[in-house]
């Protein structure tokens, strides 16, 4: 009898206790129960697990003067100066098909299309003011940027301002890669009117004649 | 005119004068609501119509500081006006860090619909500003009341409880001085247990019918339980910001890989980093549900200053609570789902687009892995590769396989142990 009293005391001890915890989960920001932790935890470093580094970030920064593979240095600084040299001096690396252009509006579509709406007039889906005066790519307004108009603006230039932003344009260089960078440059000129492709081989058609204009000197010389 | 009297054209006069008023008036409200438009779609973009600098410095009391006429230069051509040497224009561009402000195509009058707009902002924005501060505090109050209700329906159960067993208590004591006054002979007091193991005796077949039951539903609950341990649908932690995919993904129609970029380049989607939220929040200073308590917190931690603009060295990370957590004996890789599978994010996460806070959509198991790759085709019209295999296929494999016309995951192993579980 004393041992059947005990084994009872002992059963409500834990059912208060089961209660008690099943209670106490009740905070919202645990998942919950889980089975063998060992094999749900990665013994490897994983992203976004906190390993308790002294600042508390899960996301790290590189080391100090790493560079990612394939990295080039960009050397146009962030101002108007710069603006003005990378319009002049920067180009299309891609060569350029249809489907880079396609892709381009797909990229488009995600990075851009909600400010400067679908068609790049300007007209996104942000409700803020602060971004409701958006121009238009293929405006014809003089002096809207530097001495040019909108539709005026040349690849370096549009690839400047992903780069760094303009106005109220926030830098985009850290989320679009930067041949995504490129396609993204390749569709804005179809949407200020202009075609990438037309323009690419135009121009690929005389630097093979500047080319052979010297080809043709330095065996005139020779 | 000879009939038109004294008496008769006072009032006609007076019609005509309301009738002036009221066409003067609603052609100033016009005007106002003009203003209001222009400014939203020329100037909104770099200037607030306030103190507050976004690009370009806040207008107020722009319209008394400079004189009109320089004003219409300065804003069709503030170029043309710097290069003339103009002193105040030249100041003004020094002042703000030398960016040119685009010329703008308005004419004079709609320069002054839009200064008049700034000038009405302004003296009403006191009085707006006070509204919208109480309308805020009611709100936070009446969140905060209806937080209780299943403590109170468990302290009421609690208290019947405790008020039936009182009351068997006294029923029963009660019926043993009845049963003395009669005098009939009581039983020793026996205390509860002795009565409730002669109970048991007595109805054997109600126990055991009623143990069954009890292990049933204990077996049932068990089940229930061990199955549903790791399993976290509908998990929704509380987030250090109260950032809303709804306003953001919903409301404003920004693509989810414009903040999650990895998604379709990496084996996790990114979690985006606080400078991505500057992008827009860098001028954005105040939200739509909590004003500019919530922006704060991601000011704080990139110890950015919203009025000059500056970050400072004493960042703090924001600690976000991942939602979707799947065990490590499983692989799931983002980009091959949305870059190769062009799987929609909703498919797996749910309707993001309408969630205020975060959650778990789908269960993550593994039986709801399968059964998707079950049914799920593989897109593989106009790819070469494909198209040159099947038509290789030896008959019976092409019988098997591509006689319905369509290659689900699983038929390119998407079930396979090995596919997931390395």
């Amino acid at each position: 009898m004393k041992s059947m009293k005990k084994t009872f005391n002992y059963s409500f001890a834990i059912t208060v206790g089961l209660v008690f915890t099943m209670f106490s989960c009740d905070d919202p920001n645990s998942p919950g129960v889980e089975y063998m932790p060992d094999m749900y935890r990665s013994p490897a470093i994983e992203v976004y697990v906190d390993y308790e580094f002294p600042d508390s970030s899960t996301a790290r920064l590189t080391p100090e003067h790493a560079i990612p593979r394939g990295y080039k240095p960009y050397p146009y600084p962030n101002s108007t100066e710069g603006f003005e040299l990378a319009g002049e001096n920067l180009s299309n690396p891609l060569h350029l098909t249809e489907k880079t252009i396609k892709e381009g509006k797909a990229l488009y579509n995600s990075f851009c299309a909600h400010c400067h709406g679908k068609k790049g007039k300007g007209k996104g889906s942000i409700q803020n003011a602060i971004y409701g005066a958006v121009p238009s790519y293929s405006d014809t307004l003089p002096n809207r940027r530097g001495n040019r108009s909108m539709k005026e603006l040349k690849e370096g230039h549009i690839y400047q301002a992903i780069m760094y932003g303009l106005n109220a344009m926030g830098p985009h260089s850290s989320l679009i890669r930067e041949r995504d960078r490129w396609k993204i440059v390749a569709y804005v000129q179809t949407l200020q009117g202009k075609d990438p492709l037309d323009m690419q081989q135009d121009k690929m058609q005389e630097t093979k004649e500047e080319n052979e204009d010297s080809n043709e000197e330095v065996a005139k010389l020779n | 005119m000879k009939f038109l009297t004294a008496k008769s054209t006072l009032p006609f006069l007076g019609l005509l004068g309301m009738f002036t008023f009221f066409s003067l008036s609603s052609t100033s409200l016009k005007a106002q609501e003009d203003g209001e438009k222009l400014f939203k779609s020329y100037c909104a973009s770099c200037h607030s119509a306030g103190n507050n600098q976004l690009v370009g410095p806040g207008l107020a009391g722009v319209y008394d500081k400079y004189e009109r006429e320089w004003l219409y230069k300065w804003i069709k051509n503030s170029q043309s006006l710097i290069e003339s040497g103009d002193q105040q224009a030249v100041a003004v561009y020094e002042q703000y860090n030398k960016v040119l402000m685009p010329a703008q195509p308005v004419n004079n009058e709609q320069i002054d619909a839009i200064l008049t707009y700034i000038k009405d902002y302004n003296e009403k924005a006191p009085a707006a500003e006070a509204a919208t501060a109480d309308a805020g505090e009611v709100e936070q109050v009446e969140v905060e009341s209806s937080d209780n209700t299943t403590y109170i329906a468990l302290g009421l159960v609690l208290v019947l409880l405790i008020l039936i067993s009182v009351l068997r208590k006294v029923q029963y004591s009660l019926s043993i001085v009845e049963a003395k006054k009669r005098g009939e002979d009581v039983p020793e007091e026996k205390g509860m247990k002795d009565a409730l193991a002669h109970w048991v005796q007595t109805n054997k077949t109600i126990v055991a019918l009623m143990g069954i039951v009890v292990i049933a539903l204990i077996a049932k609950a068990g089940w229930d339980t061990a199955i549903n341990i790791g399993v976290y649908t509908g998990y929704e932690p509380e987030q250090p910001i109260k950032f809303s995919h709804k306003l953001h993904a919903g409301t404003n129609g920004i693509d989810c890989q414009y903040c999650h970029t990895s998604a379709s380049y990496s084996k996790s989607a990114g979690i985006p980093s606080a400078n991505l939220c500057m992008n827009c929040h860098a001028y954005i200073q105040e939200g739509p549900q909590y004003g500019k308590e919530e922006i704060a917190k991601i000011y704080a931690a990139l110890d950015f200053d919203p009025v000059t603009k500056t970050y400072g060295p004493n960042t703090k990370p924001i600690k976000w609570v991942k939602v979707h957590n799947l065990p490590d004996h499983v692989y799931f890789n983002h980009s091959q789902h949305v870059a190769v599978g062009k799987i929609n994010c909703q498919k797996c996460h749910g309707p993001v687009e309408t969630y205020t806070v975060g959650k778990q959509h789908e269960s993550l198991t593994m039986g709801w892995c399968i059964n998707c790759h079950r049914e799920t085709k593989v897109q593989m019209e106009g790819n070469g590769y494909y198209d040159e295999i099947h038509e290789r296929l030896p008959e019976n494999l092409k019988k098997q396989y591509l006689e319905d016309g369509t290659i689900t995951v699983s038929e390119l192993g998407g079930i396979e142990c090995a596919k997931c579980h390395y």
